[in-house]
């Protein structure tokens, strides 16, 4: 755990467990660590807390509201975290994931804690006016406000994703740098956001200079893209269908060709009708279960890291994952079928399907968990609103 | 002294950048404070500006980036540290070289008053 979290996250969980101590608590739960945020000095989830009126006197006030103080003194020194405690840390991490920072500082904790809706800190913060979307909200204020300075130089470039994705981060890296240069020196984040921006000068200005810098390959990804991924801000379906009638357009295409061949070669051979069943069974069969697995693996990546409106739940991604392994054994199944003309539950094919229906269950969640956390900053970022003001 | 702004820098500020690289490898925000000093604070330069710059060169394989290492208690998003590659030695000699015998040549024309 402590190698996953910044200096100042540690502070505020070694800090969260003398809170516990001076209540009287024999356990460190996710109320102390939000009593330690709103004290913590680095200032980066304490000054959020405050904007929204939360200073550590109303949170301690309301933690013993809650929970009675203890009445003797604590004699241990490092007192166990609450399984939600745990929970909240861990979530601090993957977090702090998604916007590739490897290490979760007082920020992310502080998101950690809002993911535990059952836990004391929520109860604490909901009892003093705050609902958790309103402080997730005004965590990720200026963070958007520096994001979307970046995004109107980058969005316009026709680049490819992974070199948009270098250049958004580490020119957020720089801006948030000045950020934090300007924040130090005028104290109040509007100003600095504004002042930053000024010396990190021109999006539009810059975004003109971006181009002139790309390789001409980059233009060719970008058409790419343009027709097999996803468009923001389409919806899934309406991507997963797009995504199917390329695959059924290209499929047409190249087995006509292939038919063609085949034909002008050998003429009407024996065969020939089991060649084009074959072909006119992967024809039809592709594109239906590309379509389903296309919404599946966008669904089991949201619902892994519970972003894009999903809840996080496990048993949703086993649930996507199953029907995964499904449509893959199904189609499999059909096109059997398809070719042979009949097919026998005790044959081949069946044993065949199941097998490929349990790799690609397993293969399918390793490749998510790869290419998530990439897939959803690039998402994030593409849906940045950066024409309203920030 | 008027200060020299981006679009004087045009065309120098390659060069420039390959010229700071020269004394070990940094990211985006040390270049720019290494321009800063070496300018005495007379470069006025957009900082965004600086990437396009860069982009170029790293295409051209002047200089060489990688992602920062992550650190223990660092916060923030990654940068990327550029160093100087062996063909960025040769085209900022030869840089240096042009831009000596294009001050000496000018120089000598507009030093002294007639």
């Amino acid at each position: 755990m402590a190698q996953t979290l910044t200096n100042q996250a540690r502070e505020a969980v070694a800090l969260a467990n003398e809170e516990a101590r001076s209540l009287g608590h024999e356990y460190v739960g996710t109320e102390h660590i939000l009593l330690a945020l709103t004290r913590d000095s680095s200032g980066t989830a304490s000054k959020t807390l405050a904007a929204l009126g939360i200073s550590p006197e109303n949170v301690r006030a309301e933690i013993e509201k809650l929970v009675r103080r203890g009445s003797n003194p604590v004699t241990i020194r490092t007192l166990p975290l609450t399984p939600r405690a745990m929970r909240a840390i861990d979530d601090a991490t993957l977090e702090a994931a998604v916007f590739n920072e490897k290490c979760a500082g007082p920020e992310h904790l502080l998101l950690g804690l809002l993911n535990e809706g059952e836990g004391v800190a929520c109860h604490v913060l909901i009892n003093l006016g705050v609902t958790p979307a309103e402080l997730r909200k005004e965590v990720f204020r200026v963070r958007l406000a520096l994001m979307k300075i970046v995004e109107r130089a980058v969005r316009p470039l026709p680049a490819g994703t992974p070199t948009k994705r270098k250049m958004r981060e580490e020119l957020l890296a720089h801006l948030s740098a000045i950020y934090q240069e300007e924040l130090a020196r005028l104290g109040d984040s509007s100003a600095a956001i504004r002042s930053a921006a000024s010396r990190f000068g021109d999006p539009a200005a810059l975004s003109t200079e971006l181009q002139a810098s790309l390789p001409a390959h980059e233009q060719l990804s970008y058409l790419a893209e343009r027709l097999f991924a996803w468009r923001a801000p389409e919806s899934i379906v309406y991507y997963a269908l797009r995504q199917s009638l390329n695959t059924l357009c290209i499929l047409i295409t190249v087995f006509v060709v292939l038919f063609a061949g085949v034909w002008l070669r050998f003429g009407w051979f024996d065969n020939i009708w089991t060649f084009i069943r074959t072909l006119a069974a992967i024809a039809v069969i592709t594109p239906p279960a590309q379509f389903v697995l296309t919404i599946a693996t966008i669904k089991m990546r949201d619902s892994l890291w519970g972003v894009f409106g999903s809840r996080k739940s496990l048993a949703q991604t086993i649930w996507y994952d199953s029907l995964i392994a499904l449509i893959f054994a199904v189609s499999l199944m059909a096109f059997a079928y398809a070719v042979r003309g009949s097919v026998d539950l005790e044959n081949e094919p069946l044993k065949f399907a199941i097998i490929a229906g349990l790799v690609a269950s397993v293969l399918f969640p390793l490749l998510v968990r790869l290419t998530g956390t990439n897939s959803i900053r690039d998402t994030q970022w593409a849906l940045l609103d950066i024409e309203a003001a920030s | 002294m008027e200060p020299i702004s981006g679009d004087k820098l045009r065309g120098h500020l390659e060069l420039l950048i390959l010229a700071t690289l020269e004394r070990g490898e940094a990211h985006g925000l040390e270049i720019l404070r290494r321009l800063e000093v070496g300018g005495c604070g007379l470069l006025k330069l957009k900082e965004g500006s600086l990437y396009p710059a860069l982009y170029r060169l790293e295409a051209a394989g002047h200089v060489a980036a990688s992602w920062e290492r992550e650190q223990h208690g660092r916060r923030g998003a990654r940068g990327r540290i550029y160093r100087l590659t062996s063909k960025g030695q040769r085209v900022l000699e030869r840089g240096r070289a042009d831009w000596q015998t294009f001050v000496i040549t000018l120089g000598g024309i507009l030093a002294t008053p007639a």
